[in-house]
């Protein structure tokens, strides 16, 4: 019984994936009017479920899965980042009616696949859970209604990720065999006597490199970020929202487990991390400035939103890493809400890739979505007194403590440049005149979404107490 | 514990936004009175402050502190002291005259009360917290609002003039982020308390030489400071009248207040280090920023670069790094926020009526609307120095600290103050003197209710100008203070 207690997150979610299975073989007309409510009840189903697991704490299966304050809490972020998504699918413009439940499906199983990667600590979980996910997103990406494009995105995705893969698997492979050992923990405790004096064998870096690739690909960071612009231009924007928040907070999991125990091996590292920070923030803000496709721009804010919080990962000191389990978590939320708005506008507009000029007039036609626009962009760029001041606060700070002066500074700088471009689109929003007068009506779900996206951001920047110290004491248990 | 006046200033907007929030767009009028209100009670609560501010006191009174992110050294406190409370009460009596001067907005009105409101929150908190992370957070929601405020009510090229302030100010609050971070991952310190920091660290003159220009030209953008001047101009051109009596009479003092309050405080020796690189920036702006206002040919835009040039003068104050230059800047931000709110209260009832703020589009005003004129012309001739006003006081006192200090630049500086004497006497003349312009009919003249606002300006512009050393009672202290550490 206390075993499943600790598997429940995943639990709920491989239940939501059996539903779902079970509506893909109904007939499509029969299903699709139930679909909402009953994703969304098990949305929140799951997200209760890993609430209620926050403060799990043991081994399964043979100790490759571990669940600790670290994994449960990415779990939650997940869940919220599942429940964001679901509730915005309500009427999906992008995607076939009858594909709906196949959708459904794909989306819990990559909720699955990256939840188990916070959790896993062990080369071959690692892998399962990682292609458990990527796989469900290969395919949800070309999943849209339109043809040439999603195509395209669908296979540059596939590509690309496969190959992020494979290095993986080639480095893990270099890794395993080492150590003679595929368990985190083992491999940790063996890797000191096989590195003898200070210098660390070429081969042991090669291995180390190689696996971090795959998530440098999943956090979309330079120079794996090529595939981002593209997916999420060509995915359904739900899709497109999913792969932006909840995988992303995946991969920082995984970095942070990385950390925990290989630490001393990867802080070789940060040199790489240094500028991988760097022009990931300076690439992809400069490239936002020249989009004129919403989600594009949002793939190049993300791939600079990377930058930053590999700023607080290179820290390597537990300041930084909780600073970047606050800021993964925020994101989903701010993140999130600047998808909803997109998606919004774009099923108003009846074209799933709104441009910025679509934006025109928003506050007019629809102040309450104006408003939570407002206030994502703002947070995303970072200010005060929204919530993304505070995350980019703690994570400057805990760069700035190990003397990255120069490197904090540009950050810092690379905030203004962004805010140029969120603001492009706020001026469409509140200046420009509106294409059609008519008010853009929301459904009441969506309504109440986007109070509590404003009530989030805002709140959570005025009074991010208990948030931060949850984030530090995640940090504290599982990183002495 | 006694009554928390400061938080009471800091909530009473608060409390203003968030009734404006609830209540209907339809419901202007209502809007209004609750933005008058609350504008009030700031107004109310800052002249109690003066009923038990002690002048001689050491350190700061009317001390509040709450935890709130203790493990990382930020706690909300709040403490003022003879700069802070005047500057408290400069922005009390500008949102109040700014809300009053604003009845006359009609489009969107509830959001234009809800981001006045929030602006003027942001600069009460500057001024009363001792808290980095508070200090940084309060002056970027001073900063933002501006940008809505001037794209959707402004005027004259105002998206160009909106993206150019806010990117210019917030690359300002870049460099002044860094330094604050930098100043808390220094072993000693781990707290974004000032006066802990004061205590407890021991900045190396390298840090400090480092640093202090990031806090120079950090808040020197928002202040005005040449070559970071250039956003001012447009953005107070562009933005709406009680926007620009906001912007100009009080923003700008954000930054200046910075300066002094957090710059020299820490970092006296890089203050001493980089006061003449900056006391030659300052005399840029005097000179630089007269040559140009004599160019204008726009009302706003004249007001607009004499900010430029008497701000110059709060800076060269403050890089005189003696008593009388600090006093002076003190003043000087002082009688420039109510001089300059007074000139765009001025010209925002032209400009509501005449449409243009164009020399040649206007003239003979005086006669069509005396009062207006008399008000505009005593701010005049406040600008321009002459004795009996406040602006004569100020200069008297920077150009004596400055003489002492850099003599060559202080003489220098005094040829742009015969400069400014020139342009604002010649946009009187051009304005209200002459043939009224046959393109207009004749607008109707302040009536009493807007008549109010402006005389309250011009009371406190001329009180302050006779009576000096009731400004100088509250400040000299803390001014000594703050020299005798450097």
């Amino acid at each position: 019984m206390s075993e499943l207690f600790l598997f429940l997150p995943e639990t709920f979610v491989l239940l939501a994936c059996f539903v779902f299975f079970m509506l893909t073989l109904a007939p499509c007309a029969k299903v699709s009017g139930r679909l909402f409510p009953i994703s969304f009840s098990l949305a929140l189903l799951i997200l209760a479920g890993s609430i209620a697991g926050l403060s799990a704490n043991g081994l399964l299966f043979g100790g490759c899965y571990q669940i600790d304050s670290l994994s449960q809490i990415f779990k939650v972020a997940i869940a919220l980042g599942f429940l964001f998504v679901i509730a915005f699918s309500d009427k999906t413009i992008a995607i076939n009616q009858c594909v709906r439940p196949e959708y459904y499906f794909f989306l819990s199983t990559a909720a699955l696949g990256l939840m188990m990667l916070t959790s896993s600590v062990e080369l071959l979980t690692l892998f399962v859970s990682l292609e458990l996910a990527s796989y469900s997103f290969y395919i949800l990406v070309p999943l849209r209604r339109q043809g040439l494009l999603s195509s395209e995105g669908g296979i540059k995705y596939l590509l690309f990720g496969g190959a992020a893969s494979g290095l993986m698997l080639y480095g893990m492979s270099i890794l395993f065999g080492f150590t003679q050992n595929s368990y985190f923990a083992q491999m940790a405790s063996a890797l000191p006597s096989l590195i003898p004096g200070s210098t660390i064998p070429p081969a042991l870096t090669l291995g180390f490199f190689l696996m971090l690739t795959a998530f440098f690909f999943k956090l979309s960071a330079f120079p794996f970020h090529f595939w981002a612009p593209d997916v999420y231009e060509a995915g359904a924007t739900q899709v497109t929202a999913f792969i932006a928040t909840a995988s992303k907070a995946a991969a920082i999991a995984v970095f942070l487990r990385l950390f925990q125990f290989f630490g001393n091996q990867l802080s070789q590292f940060t040199p790489l991390f240094v500028w991988i920070a760097l022009i990931s923030m300076t690439l992809g803000n400069l490239v936002a400035l020249t989009q004129n496709d919403m989600k594009r721009m949002l793939a190049y804010s993300s791939i600079a939103q990377a930058g930053y919080m590999l700023v607080g990962l290179l820290a390597q000191t537990p300041a930084g890493y909780s600073a970047v389990l606050f800021y993964s978590f925020i994101y989903i939320i701010m993140n999130a809400a600047a998808f909803l708005v997109t998606e919004q506008v774009g099923r108003d507009a009846n074209q799933d890739n709104p441009q910025i000029i679509t934006f025109a007039g928003l506050a007019e036609r629809s102040p309450l979505l104006a408003l939570t626009l407002l206030l994502s962009l703002l947070s995303l760029a970072g200010i005060p007194p929204l919530v993304g001041f505070t995350g980019k606060w703690v994570l400057f700070t805990a760069a700035m403590e190990k003397g990255y002066l120069w490197l904090v500074l540009a950050g810092v700088i690379n905030s203004v440049i962004s805010l140029y471009y969120y603001l492009m689109v706020v001026k469409q929003c509140y200046w420009a005149k509106p294409g059609s007068a008519q008010p853009l009506i929301l459904p009441l779900h969506t309504r109440l979404l986007s109070y509590a996206f404003i009530l989030a951001i805002v709140a959570l920047g005025i009074v991010p107490t208990l948030l931060i110290t949850q984030a530090q004491n995640a940090i504290a248990t599982v990183m002495p | 514990m006694n009554f928390p006046i400061l938080t009471s200033i800091l909530l009473a907007p608060v409390i203003g936004l968030l009734a404006i929030l609830l209540t209907p767009r339809t419901k202007e009028q209502l809007i209004r009175q609750i933005a008058l209100a609350s504008a009030t009670a700031t107004l109310i609560f800052s002249i109690l402050l003066f009923t038990r501010f002690v002048p001689n006191q050491t350190g700061l009174q009317f001390m509040e502190h709450t935890p709130w992110l203790s493990t990382l050294g930020i706690h909300y406190t709040n403490g003022i002291d003879g700069l802070s409370i005047m500057m408290i009460l400069l922005t009390a009596i500008v949102i109040f005259t700014g809300v009053i001067c604003s009845w006359t907005v009609t489009y969107r009105v509830k959001d234009f009360f809800a981001l006045m409101l929030f602006l003027v929150t942001g600069v009460f908190g500057v001024f009363m917290t001792t808290n980095l992370f508070f200090f940084f957070l309060f002056y970027e929601v001073a900063v933002l609002p501006m940008y809505l405020l001037i794209l959707v009510w402004g005027s004259t090229n105002k998206e160009y003039a909106a993206a150019k302030l806010t990117l210019y100010l917030l690359l300002g609050s870049a460099f002044i982020l860094t330094a604050f971070l930098a100043i808390y991952a220094l072993p000693q310190a781990h707290t974004f308390d000032l006066l802990a920091i004061k205590q407890q660290v021991q900045f190396s003159p390298e840090f400090q030489k480092l640093f202090y220009p990031f806090l120079f030209f950090g808040f020197g953008v928002l202040a005005g400071c040449f070559p970071f001047h250039v956003w001012s101009p447009d953005g107070h051109v562009a933005a709406p009248t009680a926007a620009s009596m906001l912007h100009a009479g009080v923003l700008m003092k954000l930054g200046a207040y910075g300066i002094l309050r957090i710059g020299l405080f820490l970092f006296p020796e890089g203050a001493h280090f980089w006061s003449p690189y900056t006391a030659i920036l300052a005399l840029m702006n005097i000179v630089y920023g007269a040559l140009v206002a004599s160019q204008q040919k726009d009302i706003k835009y004249v007001i607009g670069y004499s900010s430029v040039s008497h701000m110059g003068i709060v800076l060269l104050g403050i890089s005189t790094l003696s008593i009388n230059g600090i006093n002076g800047a003190i003043f000087q931000m002082f009688s420039h926020g109510i001089m300059t709110a007074l000139f765009f209260a001025c010209v925002g009832f032209i400009y509501d009526h005449y449409h243009t703020r164009q020399f040649d589009e206007l003239g003979g005003l005086a006669k069509t609307m005396p009062k207006l004129a008399t008000f505009f012309i005593i701010g005049g001739l406040c600008g321009l120095g002459l004795p009996g006003m406040s602006g004569f006081v100020a200069e008297l006192l920077v150009t004596l600290g400055a003489v002492q200090t850099y003599p060559v630049i202080g003489i220098i500086s005094i040829i742009g103050l015969v400069i400014t004497a020139y342009y604002v006497l010649s946009a009187i003349q051009a304005v209200f003197y002459g043939k009224h312009n046959s393109h207009h009919a004749p607008a109707p003249d302040l009536r009493p209710w807007q008549f109010f606002p402006r005389a309250i300006l011009i009371a406190v512009l001329i009180l302050f100008g006779v009576w000096p050393q009731l400004f100088l009672h509250w400040v000299d202290f803390s001014t000594r203070l703050l020299v005798g550490s450097l």
